[in-house]
C-alpha cells in the first residue's frame, strides 16, 4: 500500500543552496570523520553496536552549525538528528538528514522508525528567526539521503527526495520519495600544477658546455 | 716498468668499459661473447682482468657493442662509480641495478670524452644527525638555497633544480616495476636517473628530490649494513624530498589560503596545484608537520583509496625533462637537431649514437620526436644496440 502526499519539484535556487550544504558536509566529513574512528579505537563504549550512526549524525549536525543564512535554518530533532530548512517563494522545505542504501534493483532506500516524518506541523516561531521564516504558507518534507563509503565513512552519494509517503504500513517505514535530485560529492579540483621549463642559460657566450670552448 | 704500468692501466680501463657497455645492453657474458665470436670463458677472463684482449678480440667486441675500437681502448682515468641509491631498492634486481649503474657511468664517460664541462657540483656532503627530522629540514632548506630557490618558493622544475646543483640527470625509459629512480656518483659527478614518461609528474618530481636527498645526505656514507639501515636511509631521503619540494611554513600558509587550514581532499588538491606535490604526499607532509594527527592521515589515505586516487590523482602535473646534456651537445655540434648532434658527437669519439641519444632524449617514447632519426642511426649501426 502506498501512502502519498502532494507533489512538487525542487526549485533551481534551492537546489544550488542545497549543493552548498552538501559540499560543506562532504568536506567537513573528509576533515573530521577521523575523530569518530579515533573515538571508536580508544574507547570500547564507542565500539558497541549501533553507536557509529549516532556519532556520524552528531558530526553532521555539528557541521551544519557552520551554516548561517537568512534563508537556511538548521533544526535539531529530538532523536539527535537534524533538518536543514530552506525557504523560497513562500514554501518551507525541510530536508531531514537520513542514512540511505540501495536495494537489489539499485533503488534508493531510506527508512524511518516512525511515521513522524509524514507530519509537517509548523514550528513555533523563535526570537531570532528571520522574517522569511514566518511567511511560509506551505511546508514540504524532504530527506537529504546520504550513502557512505564503508571504509572511510565519507559520502559516496547524496540525494534529496521529497517524502510523498511510505511503502509499507509498519515500522521501519520505507519512505516513498519523489523528485529525486542527486548532488555532486567529488570535489571539483584545480586543473593542473603550473611548473616551468626554466632555462639553464647555457648560452655560448658563457662558454658552458665544452671545456675546450671555455 | 713504465710500459708495463701503462699496459696494465689501459687493460684495466678496457675491462671495465667492456663490462659496462655489456651491462647497459643487458647481455649476459655468453650472449656478448657469442656476438663477438669468442668463448664466454675468454670474455669472462678479459672482463675480470685475467686476460688482456688481443687486437682481433677487441675489434670483435667493438663491433658487437657498436663502438669504435678507439673508444674502447682510450685512456681516460675515470674515477670509480659509487654504489647506486635506488628508490624502492629492495625491489631492484641485481641485473637492473647493474644496468642502470653502468648506464650512468657510461654517460659520464661520454661527457669526459666529449670534454663537456658540467655545472659546478654544489652537493657536498652535509653533516648532522640524520635521525633528527629537524636536521633534514635544515639540509633541504640549504640545498634549496644552493639550487637558487627562494625559502618559501615553489620548485617549479625539480629536474632543473637538480641540474643547477650540478647533477647529470638521465632519462629512464620507464620505472620498470617499482624502481622509481637511481643516483650514483661516477668519476665524482653526481648522476640522477629518473623515468621520463608514463608516470605522473608529481611522482617524477618526488623521485628527483629523493635522489638529490641521497646525494646530499648520504654522499659519503658507507653502504647500509642491513635492511633496517637501508630503510632508514630511504626514509631520510623521503623526508628530505618532502621538505625540499614543500617547505613547512610556506606549505601551511598555502593550506590556510586554500581552505582556512582545514585538511580535506579538496584542500589538498588546491595545495597540489600550487606546489606540484601529490595529494598522498601532502597528507604525509602535513602529518609530519603536525598539522594533522596520525588518525586523520589514516582517514585521508582511506578516502584517497576509496576514490581510486592511488592510481590516478586529480590535478595534472606534467613530467619534466633535463636540459644540460642535450643543450651542451647541440651547442657543441652547432645544430638544434638532437639526432644529428648525437651522430656527429659520437662519430668524433668513436662512440655509439644510439647510446648517446638514450642519455639526452626526453621525448615520450610514443611521440617519436627525436627517435625517428635515432632509429635510422640505429639501423645503420646494426642490430642489438639495446639502448631502449
Amino acid at each position: 500500500m502506498l501512502n502519498r502526499l502532494a507533489m512538487n519539484s525542487l526549485p533551481a535556487i534551492v537546489e544550488r543552496r542545497l549543493q552548498g550544504v552538501v559540499t560543506l558536509l562532504d568536506e567537513g566529513l573528509q576533515a573530521r570523520v577521523h575523530a569518530i574512528h579515533e573515538a571508536r579505537r580508544t574507547d570500547r563504549a564507542f565500539r558497541r553496536p549501533f553507536t557509529a550512526s549516532p556519532l556520524l549524525r552528531a558530526l553532521l549536525c555539528d557541521l551544519l552549525g557552520d551554516l548561517g543564512s537568512s534563508v537556511v535554518r538548521v533544526d535539531e530533532l529530538g532523536n539527535g538528528g537534524c533538518e536543514v530548512v530552506m525557504f523560497d517563494d513562500g514554501v518551507e522545505r525541510r530536508f531531514r538528514l537520513k542514512l540511505a542504501s540501495r536495494d537489489q534493483y539499485g533503488r534508493l532506500v531510506v527508512t524511518a522508525s516512525s511515521d513522524s516524518i509524514l507530519t509537517t506541523a509548523p514550528r513555533p516561531p523563535e526570537l531570532f528567526d528571520p522574517p522569511e521564516f514566518n511567511s511560509a504558507s506551505t511546508i514540504e518534507q524532504w530527506v537529504l539521503a546520504y550513502r557512505l563509503q564503508s571504509e572511510t565513512s565519507t559520502f559516496m552519494e547524496v540525494s534529496a527526495g521529497r517524502v510523498v509517503g511510505t511503502v509499507n504500513d509498519r515500522p521501519p517505514y520505507r519512505l516513498l520519495l519523489d523528485d529525486l535530485v542527486a548532488f555532486a560529492v567529488t570535489p571539483p579540483t584545480p586543473p593542473s600544477f603550473r611548473g616551468s621549463e626554466d632555462d639553464l642559460d647555457l648560452g655560448e657566450e658563457e662558454g658552458l658546455g665544452n671545456e675546450e670552448a671555455s | 716498468m713504465a710500459r708495463q704500468d701503462r699496459t696494465f692501466h689501459v687493460s684495466d680501463e678496457v675491462q671495465a668499459r667492456l663490462k659496462r657497455i655489456r651491462l647497459v645492453r643487458r647481455w649476459t657474458v655468453a650472449e656478448c661473447a657469442g656476438r663477438a665470436s669468442m668463448s664466454a670463458a675468454t670474455l669472462s677472463s678479459i672482463e675480470s682482468g685475467k686476460a688482456v684482449p688481443s687486437e682481433d678480440q677487441l675489434l670483435g667486441l667493438a663491433s658487437a657493442l657498436g663502438y669504435e675500437r678507439a673508444f674502447l681502448s682510450a685512456k681516460r682515468d675515470l674515477g670509480p662509480t659509487s654504489r647506486p641509491w635506488l628508490r624502492a631498492y629492495a625491489d631492484a634486481s641485481k641485473r637492473e641495478a647493474d644496468a642502470r649503474t653502468a648506464l650512468a657511468s657510461l654517460a659520464v664517460e661520454y661527457i669526459r670524452a666529449l670534454n663537456f664541462k658540467p655545472l659546478p657540483d654544489l652537493l657536498g656532503p652535509l653533516r648532522g644527525d640524520l635521525d633528527d627530522a629537524e636536521c633534514i629540514e635544515e639540509a633541504a632548506a640549504e640545498v634549496r638555497q644552493l639550487a637558487g630557490i627562494e625559502s618559501d618558493g615553489v620548485v617549479l622544475n625539480a629536474i632543473r633544480a637538480g641540474e643547477r646543483l650540478g647533477c647529470l640527470v638521465l632519462p629512464l625509459e620507464s620505472e620498470m616495476g617499482r624502481h622509481l629512480g637511481m643516483s650514483v656518483r661516477s668519476d665524482g659527478l653526481p648522476v640522477l636517473c629518473v623515468a621520463k614518461a608514463g608516470i605522473p609528474g608529481d611522482r617524477q618530481r618526488f623521485t628527483v628530490a629523493h635522489e638529490i636527498g641521497h646525494l646530499a645526505l648520504h654522499g659519503d656514507a658507507a653502504p647500509p649494513r642491513d635492511a633496517a639501515e637501508s630503510s632508514a636511509m630511504e626514509r631520510q631521503a623521503n623526508q628530505f624530498a618532502a621538505a625540499f619540494l614543500g617547505p613547512g611554513d610556506a606549505l601551511v600558509s598555502t593550506l590556510e589560503e586554500v581552505s582556512g587550514g582545514r585538511v580535506t581532499l579538496t584542500a589538498l588538491a588546491g595545495v597540489k596545484a600550487v606546489w606540484g606535490i601529490s595529494i598522498k604526499g601532502l597528507v604525509g607532509r602535513f602529518k609530519s608537520l603536525g598539522v594533522i594527527s596520525a588518525t586523520q592521515a589514516e582517514s585521508l589515505y582511506k578516502q584517497i583509496s576509496a576514490r581510486r586516487w592511488t592510481k590516478v590523482e586529480p590535478v595534472e602535473v606534467r613530467t619534466e625533462a633535463a636540459q644540460w646534456f642535450q643543450r651542451s651537445l647541440t651547442l657543441d655540434v652547432g645544430t638544434d637537431d638532437v639526432g644529428q648532434a648525437c651522430r656527429a658527437a659520437s662519430a668524433r669519439i668513436g662512440a655509439n649514437a644510439s647510446d648517446l641519444v638514450s642519455f639526452v632524449d626526453w621525448s615520450d617514447t610514443n611521440a617519436e620526436v627525436v627517435t625517428l632519426s635515432a632509429r635510422r642511426s640505429r639501423v645503420k649501426q646494426g642490430d642489438g644496440h639495446a639502448t631502449r
